[in-house]
């Protein structure tokens, strides 16, 4: 024991110091250790000390905030996060599964979840930006690229691509004309190859689109997915039904506004889904009225439980393209356009020679046919042709077309063909 | 409507519709040859609502 003490420096009586001054020692040790500990008198109940400044045994008695703080309890594993239910309630928030991210969502307690990456979208021409084939139709068939529609025939139906709102150039009109009584309904759907489909088998998807009605709608709204496990492409658009219920989706009636409103749904598709179809479906009832339609756009279908924001499934519009093109090419259409190279076989048959980039299969010729609508230019002189047929060895990147009907020429003779009318035509189709 | 198909001797077969001849090879994945088969295996009767 050093005298003063080490620490505080409190001076004790030394071993020399007369009996009669201990009184007097002891009355000084007593007052510094009395003043060196002054500050810890007082406070309340619950209190706890804190520095009052960096001096030595400057203390201060203040609140404590320990019953509030965060516990360790509140974490029970590697990677839990504490989050948030609500004002002063914190929360844990369990780490998601390998791989996923977090992102927010105000549908959950925390505001948060963990979901996979977007993978993508996997809906083709999803906003109707490519429409190789035109923008009105009303007959069964594939219109805007990808997307085939069902009419069944009946009158005054018309499908068309129409001006867009925000971020979407173009919509999707499905409309009954005026006065029409008949209720027949219209789908219009897109089927997906296996190649597309089996990626999602057994996964939890959510698809997503923007709609909005007309004024005078009179009808229902649905959208449905069909699935099926079948290994033969099939275009479930025109198989799935009337035979099966839909199938991993089906939304009942929606109730739309007259405001372009984004809308989603999440569902899981089955394990052993090899194809599928989305297919917004439309009904009407009673007589139309001058806007008895619908209109949607923005479609999108990703891996997740909630809808990101809408992405183009090509990234870019000549990707967009690009990906359309796997099923369906127009090569040339309307009044002197360049359609390809040729060469006369014998003095009846030309044949027309085809490259093109692949598409899904050896696609089939679909050509308008007319009087005078192609033309062959050769040898100083030219064969005027009114069709053009597939010839055989096609294949997915290439296709040899002929005429034999027509032509009048010299085996051997080379040239180039255009066509020669507004509504001549050649495209290419590897669709479903 | 009953779309009356001709085969080519190179095996090409073609129908025209309308102003428009589809002309394909016999392949099992073409879709067109799949009907030629099968014509009345497409449904097209549309949901409306279920």
């Amino acid at each position: 024991m050093t005298n003063p003490t080490s620490n505080f420096g409190w001076q004790m009586p030394t071993s020399t110091d007369l009996v009669t001054d201990l009184p007097a020692d002891f009355e000084t040790f007593g007052q510094a250790v009395d003043t060196s500990l002054a500050d810890l008198k007082g406070g309340t109940s619950g209190q706890v000390l804190s520095k009052a400044s960096n001096t030595d045994m400057d203390f201060t008695w203040v609140t404590s905030d320990d019953a509030n703080a965060i516990q360790n309890t509140i974490v029970d594993a590697k990677g839990d996060l504490i989050s948030a239910t609500g004002s002063d309630v914190p929360a844990r928030l369990a780490v998601g599964a390998n791989g996923e991210t977090l992102v927010a969502d105000s549908s959950t307690s925390t505001g948060l979840r963990y979901q996979a990456v977007q993978t993508r979208n996997c809906v083709y021409n999803s906003s109707f930006e490519i429409a190789q084939r035109g923008t009105s139709f009303t007959a069964n068939g594939y219109m805007f690229d990808r997307w085939y529609g069902v009419t069944a025939g009946i009158a005054g139906r018309t499908i068309s691509r129409v001006a867009g709102t925000g971020q979407f150039q173009y919509l999707t009109r499905i409309q009954r004309t005026a006065g029409n009584t008949a209720t027949n309904g219209v789908d219009f759907g897109q089927p997906f190859e296996i190649a597309d489909s089996t990626p999602y088998a057994g996964k939890t998807v959510t698809v997503s689109f923007y709609a909005r009605k007309g004024a005078d709608f009179s009808g229902t709204f649905s959208l449905f997915v069909f699935s099926g496990t079948s290994s033969t492409e099939t275009n479930r658009v025109t198989t799935a039904y009337p035979s099966g219920a839909a199938t991993p989706l089906n939304t009942g009636s929606i109730t739309l506004t007259t405001t372009l409103t984004r809308y989603q749904y999440t569902f899981t598709f089955g394990a052993s889904v090899t194809q599928f179809c989305i297919l917004p479906s439309v009904g009407w009832s009673g007589t139309a009225g001058a806007a008895d339609l619908v209109e949607f756009t923005g479609f999108q279908l990703e891996v997740g439980s909630v809808a990101t924001d809408y992405v183009r499934q090509g990234a870019t519009i000549q990707g967009e393209l690009a990906a359309c093109q796997r099923y369906y090419q127009l090569i040339a259409s309307g009044t002197q356009k360049f359609l390809a190279a040729g060469s006369v076989y014998t003095a009846s048959q030309l044949d027309i020679l085809l490259t093109f980039p692949e598409m899904r299969i050896a696609p089939s010729l679909v050509a308008t046919s007319g009087t005078g609508y192609y033309n062959f230019i050769r040898n100083g002189g030219s064969d005027v042709f009114n069709s053009i047929t597939l010839n055989g060895y096609t294949t997915p990147r290439g296709a040899a077309l002929y005429n034999n009907t027509e032509i009048s020429s010299t085996a051997g003779n080379a040239g180039w063909i255009y066509l020669d009318n507004a509504s001549a035509s050649v495209a290419l189709s590897a669709e479903l | 409507m009953t779309r009356e198909y001709t085969v080519e001797d190179n095996g090409i077969i073609w129908y025209e519709e309308n102003g428009v001849r589809v002309s394909f090879m016999a392949d099992p994945a073409n879709s067109d040859y799949q009907r030629y088969l099968n014509p009345e295996a497409e449904q097209s009767t549309p949901l409306g609502v279920e």
